[in-house]
C-alpha cells in the first residue's frame, strides 16, 4: 500500500491558483496551492514510500534522485517567483495532507509575511571569486633572499629547508592576502545589494573549478540595483590579475527566505 | 553510476542598448559533465529563456546543481520542527553527500 504526501516547494502570496496548473512538479505531478489567510504553499503530491522518513533517508544518498528532486524544486520555485513573491522552502519538506499544511501556514503566517515583504520584487545573485596562484604576479624579493643566503655557505640541505619555509610563508601570505581581497570584494558588492551573505566555499570536486574559491557570496537585489551591481562585479574582476569573478543570477531568493532571518 | 555533477558557470553579458532598465540575462552554459544514462544537456545547456510576463526584470535562470544544493540543503531556507516529516538530519545528509561525492570522484570527467 502506498500513501501520498504533499511536497511543499515554497510559500507565496498572490499567486493565481489557476495559473499554477500550467506547472508540474516532482514526477510530473500537477502543482497546486494550499491557501490560508492570503498566503499559499505551493505543493504537489508525492509517494510516501519515496518521500517518507525512511524513503528520504535512503534516497538522499542517491545523487541522481537528489538531482531530480532539486531540479524539480527549482523549476517550481522559479515558476512561482516569476509571478509572485516567493519564499522557497528547504528541500524535501513533506506534509501528510492539506490540513497539516494549513496548520503550519497558520504558525508561519507572521514571519512568512515578513519574509515575503523582504524578498518581494527582488532576486538572488551570486558572485564567486577564484584565486589562481599560478596567475599571481611573481612575489617580491623575499623568497629569493632566503634561498641565496642559505646557498652561500650552509649546504644544500639547509638551503632546501629554507626554500621550503619560504614557500610555506609565501603560501600563507598569499592566503591572507586573498582573504583580504575576498573581504573587500564582498564589502563592495554588499554595499550595492539589499541583503548579502557569504556561503562557505564549495568543494572543487562538486563544482569542478580550478584554483581556490575565496568568495562564495550571495546577494539580494532590487531590479533597480542589478545593473550597477553586475557592472561593478565585472570591474572588480578586472582589478586583480590572479582573481577571477563569476556572476550568477537572477535566481529565486533561496538564501533570503528564511522565516527567522531579521 | 548516474552520479553527475555539472559545472554551469554564470557570466554577465555586458550588452548595451537592447534593454534600458535591466542588463542582459546571464548566459548559462554547460561547461562540464559526466557520463550518465540521462542527458542533462537539455536541462542545463544553452540560454534558458522564460517569458517575462510577470515583470520587467530579467528571467530567472537555472542554477548549477551545486549552487542549488548549497541553498536547498544549507542555511537560509525554512524548516520547522513541527512538520509531519521533517528532514532532521540535514548535517548528516551533507556528510553523506560528501562521502558519495568522494566515491564518484574517480568517475568524474571534466570537459573544458
Amino acid at each position: 500500500m502506498s500513501t501520498t504526501g504533499l511536497y511543499a516547494y515554497a510559500i507565496t502570496r498572490g499567486l493565481d491558483s489557476a495559473a499554477v496548473a500550467e506547472q508540474s512538479g516532482i514526477g510530473g505531478r500537477p502543482v497546486r496551492l494550499v491557501e490560508r489567510e492570503g498566503l499559499a504553499v505551493v505543493v504537489s503530491e508525492v509517494d510516501l514510500e519515496e518521500f517518507g522518513e525512511d524513503g528520504l533517508r535512503r534516497n538522499l544518498e542517491d545523487l541522481a534522485w537528489l538531482e531530480m528532486v532539486a531540479l524539480a524544486h527549482d523549476d517550481v520555485a522559479r515558476f512561482s517567483a516569476a509571478r509572485a513573491p516567493t519564499a522557497p522552502l528547504r528541500l524535501a519538506t513533506v506534509f501528510l495532507g492539506e490540513d497539516s499544511v494549513r496548520a503550519q501556514l497558520a504558525e508561519w503566517h507572521e514571519q512568512a509575511e515578513l519574509a515575503l515583504d523582504r524578498i518581494q520584487g527582488r532576486t538572488e545573485w551570486s558572485v564567486k571569486a577564484y584565486s589562481d596562484p599560478s596567475a599571481r604576479p611573481a612575489p617580491a624579493a623575499s623568497g629569493g633572499d632566503a634561498t641565496s643566503g642559505a646557498a652561500a655557505g650552509e649546504g644544500a640541505g639547509k638551503a632546501y629547508l629554507m626554500q621550503r619555509r619560504a614557500a610555506t610563508q609565501r603560501r600563507e601570505h598569499t592566503a591572507e592576502e586573498d582573504a583580504r581581497i575576498a573581504e573587500a570584494l564582498h564589502a563592495e558588492l554588499a554595499g550595492l545589494a539589499t541583503m548579502s551573505q557569504r556561503l562557505g566555499p564549495q568543494d572543487p570536486r562538486l563544482s569542478g573549478y580550478t584554483g581556490v574559491m575565496i568568495l562564495n557570496g550571495t546577494y539580494l537585489l532590487d531590479d533597480a540595483q542589478v545593473e550597477l551591481f553586475t557592472r561593478t562585479a565585472i570591474e572588480l574582476g578586472e582589478r586583480h590579475v590572479h582573481i577571477r569573478l563569476e556572476v550568477g543570477g537572477p535566481w529565486p531568493p533561496y538564501s533570503f527566505s528564511s522565516l527567522d532571518a531579521s | 553510476m548516474a552520479a553527475v555533477l555539472l559545472l554551469v558557470a554564470g557570466r554577465v553579458m555586458n550588452e548595451t542598448g537592447t534593454r534600458s532598465t535591466t542588463p542582459a540575462p546571464d548566459e548559462v552554459w554547460l561547461a562540464g559533465s559526466l557520463g550518465s544514462e540521462r542527458s542533462h544537456d537539455t536541462r542545463y545547456g544553452g540560454l534558458v529563456s522564460r517569458p517575462t510576463e510577470a515583470s520587467t526584470s530579467a528571467p530567472l535562470q537555472r542554477m548549477a546543481l551545486v549552487d542549488l544544493l548549497d541553498r536547498l540543503l544549507g542555511a537560509g531556507v525554512v524548516i520547522s520542527g513541527d512538520l509531519v516529516i521533517s528532514l532532521s538530519g540535514v548535517e548528516l545528509v551533507q556528510i553523506r553527500l560528501h562521502a558519495l561525492i568522494a566515491s564518484v570522484r574517480a568517475e568524474m570527467i571534466v570537459y573544458e
